[in-house]
């Protein structure tokens, strides 16, 4: 009995290993980035909280220096738990390329919200005072390209519980992701949300949905450990360059499945919208979405409304990371080219 | 204890050598003269364009990929949607005939396939509602009037793949004739009858081998517009029989059919071929979906004047379903036997033969 139990302990211990590989290599196949700005440096610091602080005009000369990253407590501030708010800029004159780049903020302990330019880009964990930490979770959030300027604002804001607090670890810094598709109109962002299987009934009153930042799983934006249907929506208005062309919509990565409409229209979806769907398709979250869309449906100089129904059966939900926007089909195929081309070499 | 291991090793060796001098024999039931082989290299593009089907379309600047291969091994890692292929062909056919098989291999999940910029065959749906294929070899009927014998001709396949691996993926890429199916005295090939309990696809209504209430036979009925049907579906045909031609001890192959049938002609049904019987106790009427169907016609039931009337109900239980390959028509026995002892022969697996060959 005894013996056994250890046995049960011996092969649990390895069964978690194998499990926290895997999950590893999941997250290494996700994403090819490079990193092309560093931001391991002296940042601005204060503790406190005031929503004013991520206005990039915010005049943050009298705060303290601090580095990241590092816990707060190993730089002055020794028992300090609660709100504290990090500063810092970056110019895009290093940078190759503005559309596929990412701000890699690594493990915050214990609740943060991301700001560019006093543009929030992403949140995890829950603030009190339903407070949830994620002090454990590596983040990396898009920065959505009409966002960016010449001289550009980064504000974090951190919230700790307890024990160590603030920026404590990781490579942080901006991120370019080596396979983003150049799209023709960045659709990453802010988009609208609602969750239920029948919330797409209530596209009219999209306005009244909460916000949410797409590319990024729902679990990390104030939907911790929700699994089942929700929906993505997005009001856009086009160039009428784009409309002789045929285009392509992409959607990034879904967890798990989806069905996406456009004006109404139902335009693809990734297998049956149905439960049974993702035990059949069991890598359906793996697989990069492309609609290629119907000629004469986009408007221009009007609103066009995206929907996109979403279907998460476990863990990580949402529209959570890849290239988000249009691309024309001419545009589309030399990525592809050049991208096979690249895994030939 | 070392001489058990010896004798045994080589007595498997021995079966290994009896099964794998069976399996040769294994190619095809088929008579089929090839005439283009297409494997190889084609020109390929991601995307989507109708202009694409015609044929003066300039693909000099699309990519080359090796067909059939999935386009992931072909350095499309990841790739799901809309993507063409294209390759041109010379080709020489027989004054005699009127059609040729074009066969497409498995395509993953969904096809529309254009030869000279005319659509030859579909199967599958496209997005945004998608019905994959994946599972159904495509042979499509080519009429030989839309070849050009002298000069160019070119194919073109719109391909959507849904998920995971996709394009042509894998089988025989190439165009092909049935020998035997010249020997027949009545030629039963081609346009049939089509009763069943589902509409046509809309795109195959566009396919010019398209005639409403008729199916081509042979090839799957998914392969002709009614994608994943499964159940029961009743072919028929009228024919006059050739006042030249005698109506004794004259055989009715009815190619390959799957899964089960039951064949009428002018109302009375028919039995398989005594051989057939004879050859295998275990060989039960219409029960293997890889025999070549032969059935006995009785004496005396061809109407030598009027009009005859065949009837097949067939019944498909899964997967692909109808009579889909094979020799279609009326042949005298003697004719008959060398054909269907082949078909009989190549259906078995190679444990079947192993057996057949010690106890028949």
């Amino acid at each position: 009995m005894n013996r056994d139990g250890c046995i049960g302990r011996f092969y649990g211990r390895w069964i978690v290993m194998i499990l926290v590989f895997i999950g590893m290599s999941v997250n290494l196949n996700a994403q090819n980035y490079k990193k092309v700005g560093d931001l391991k440096k002296k940042w601005k610091f204060s503790i406190g909280d005031k929503q004013e602080w991520a206005d990039p005009n915010f005049d943050d000369s009298n705060w303290e220096w601090i580095d990241v990253p590092s816990a707060w407590e190993n730089k002055g501030f020794y028992g300090y738990d609660g709100f504290a708010w990090y500063r810092t800029t970056f110019s895009i004159n290093q940078l190759p390329d503005t559309h596929a780049l990412y701000l890699q903020v690594g493990y915050i302990d214990d609740v943060h919200e991301v700001f560019v330019n006093g543009t929030r880009i992403g949140m995890t964990g829950k603030f009190p005072p339903q407070y949830s930490t994620a002090y454990n979770v590596f983040k990396t959030y898009k920065v959505p390209s009409d966002l960016i300027e010449e001289i550009n604002t980064i504000a974090v804001r951190v919230y700790d519980d307890g024990g160590e607090g603030g920026i404590i670890n990781g490579d942080i810094g901006l991120m370019i992701d080596l396979d983003a598709i150049p799209l023709d109109v960045d659709l990453s962002g802010s988009w609208k949300f609602k969750t239920g299987k029948y919330a797409h009934k209530s596209i009219a009153q999209m306005d009244s949905w909460d916000d949410i930042m797409v590319p990024g799983f729902w679990e990390d934006q104030g939907y911790k450990n929700y699994d089942g249907y929700a929906c993505y929506a997005l009001e856009f208005e086009l160039d009428d360059a784009f409309l002789n062309e045929r285009m392509v919509l992409a959607l990034g990565k879904i967890d798990d499945i989806d069905q996406v409409y456009l004006n109404g229209v139902l335009i693809g979806q990734s297998g049956e919208f149905k439960p049974k769907t993702v035990s059949i398709r069991s890598n359906s979250y793996q697989q990069i979405r492309g609609y290629y869309l119907p000629q004469d449906l986009l408007k221009a100089n009007e609103k066009n409304v995206l929907l996109v129904k979403v279907l998460d059966t476990m863990h990580g939900g949402g529209i959570y990371t890849g290239s988000i926007g249009l691309i024309t089909q001419d545009h589309y195929i030399r990525y592809w080219n050049n991208r096979r081309g690249k895994s030939r070499n | 204890m070392k001489l058990n291991i010896n004798i045994s090793t080589g007595l498997k060796l021995a079966i290994l050598a009896i099964a794998f001098s069976l399996q040769t024999g294994m190619a095809s039931a088929e008579n089929l003269r090839g005439l283009v082989n297409l494997k190889g290299y084609w020109k390929f593009s991601i995307g989507d364009d109708l202009s694409w089907s015609i044929p003066s379309h300039n693909d000099a600047k699309w990519e080359r990929v090796f067909v059939p291969q999935t386009w992931e091994s072909n350095g499309f890692h990841d790739y799901n949607g809309f993507a063409w292929y294209r390759k041109h062909f010379n080709i020489s056919v027989p004054n005699q005939i009127d059609f040729v098989y074009l066969n497409m291999g498995y395509i993953d999940d969904v096809d529309e396939v254009y030869v000279n910029g005319k659509l030859v065959g579909a199967s599958g749906k496209f997005p945004p509602l998608v019905e994959t294929a994946f599972n159904i070899p495509r042979m499509y009927p080519v009429p030989t009037d839309i070849l050009n014998r002298e000069g160019d001709n070119v194919i073109a396949v719109r391909v959507f793949d849904d998920y995971h691996e996709g394009g042509i993926v894998r089988g025989d890429i190439e165009i092909v004739y049935d020998l035997d199916q010249l020997k027949m005295s009545v030629d039963l090939s081609g346009y049939w009858d089509f009763e069943c309990f589902k509409n046509v696809d809309v795109i195959n209504q566009s396919v010019i081998t398209y005639k409403p209430g008729k199916i081509f036979v042979p090839g799957f009925w998914e392969a002709r517009g009614y994608n994943n049907m499964d159940g029961k579906a009743i072919y028929s045909k009228e024919f006059r029989y050739p006042s030249d031609v005698s109506d004794n001890n004259q055989v009715l192959l009815l190619g390959v059919i799957d899964d089960e049938d039951e064949v009428y002609l002018n109302g009375e049904k028919l039995d398989v071929v005594r051989e057939l019987r004879k050859w295998s106790s275990r060989y039960r009427y219409g029960g293997n979906h890889m025999l070549l169907r032969a059935y006995e016609i009785p004496e005396n039931l061809i109407d030598r004047r009027g009009i005859n009337r065949i009837e097949v109900i067939v019944e498909d239980h899964s997967g692909p379903g109808g009579i889909y390959k094979g020799t279609i028509g009326i042949v005298d026995h003697d004719v008959a036997m060398p054909i269907i002892k082949k078909g009989y022969k190549d259906t078995k697996s190679p444990f079947e033969k192993f057996i057949d060959y010690w106890f028949d």
